[in-house]
């Protein structure tokens, strides 16, 4: 299935812009750092997150058909 | 009803809806100065505690910061927001909080963070005044770009 996914700050940057799509299975569970460093080779060499529905994901999810993903560089608020 | 629902600050609060942090650009010293004076009717106050985030001219390998460009995640950021002040207002018998946060650009001296609280006695500001600074710190998904004086940029880090 295809997910939308929005990139922010310098993965923004260096992904030449603020959101794609990516390809993923549905309905089981999937190392999505894995599965995102495959689809964006880019994102090996930063540091990052990765959110779904607003939520920071650590370890194997289900990623639902309309989620929303968003990758997200360290925080810099303050 | 707790005592921030009836704030007289423009931001009108609502138990289910995030109040809105961001602000487009710098925080001046006036939006600041006029809203602790919106508190003087709010006499059951006896503390506020304010922080203020200040962009520093930080010199980097010998390239001087002039501003930061501020960008975030808004809706997941809103709601961390939201999830903080929710957690302080259980942790503390405060009685108002107020919580603003630039996003675009804000130059070297000027303020991107302004945290208000309000409370009775001194203790409940103090703590929770520091609280929600490293709360936003580390939770909320908030970026920013380093802009040098030679125009040329880094992407900031929160330690």
């Amino acid at each position: 299935m295809t997910i939308k996914i929005k990139f922010y700050g310098q993965i923004a940057e260096r992904l030449g812009g603020g959101e794609g799509t990516v390809q993923l299975p549905s309905d089981c569970p999937i190392d999505l750092k894995t599965a995102l460093e495959e689809a964006f080779p880019g994102l090996k060499e930063l540091t990052w997150k990765v959110a779904m529905d607003q939520k920071l994901v650590t370890g194997p999810c289900i990623v639902h058909e309309g989620a929303e993903l968003a990758l997200l560089p360290p925080y810099a608020g303050g | 009803m707790r005592e921030d629902d009836i704030c007289i600050m423009e931001q009108q609060p609502s138990e289910k809806k995030p109040k809105p942090v961001f602000k487009s650009g710098p925080i001046a010293a006036s939006f600041i100065g006029d809203s602790i004076a919106k508190h003087q009717v709010k006499t059951q106050i006896g503390a506020h505690d304010i922080f203020l985030g200040q962009v520093r001219a930080d010199l980097i390998e010998g390239r001087r910061v002039k501003a930061i460009e501020y960008s975030a995640y808004e809706e997941m950021a809103e709601q961390t927001f939201h999830q903080i002040r929710e957690e302080a207002f259980s942790k503390w018998g405060l009685t108002c909080m107020h919580i603003y946060h630039s996003l675009g650009r804000v130059e070297a001296g000027e303020i991107c963070l302004f945290v208000f609280v309000s409370s009775p006695h001194r203790q409940e500001s103090f703590e929770s005044c520091r609280w929600i600074v490293e709360e936003i710190k580390t939770r909320v998904p908030i970026f920013g770009k380093e802009v040098f004086e030679d125009d040329t940029h880094q992407w900031k880090t929160n330690r």
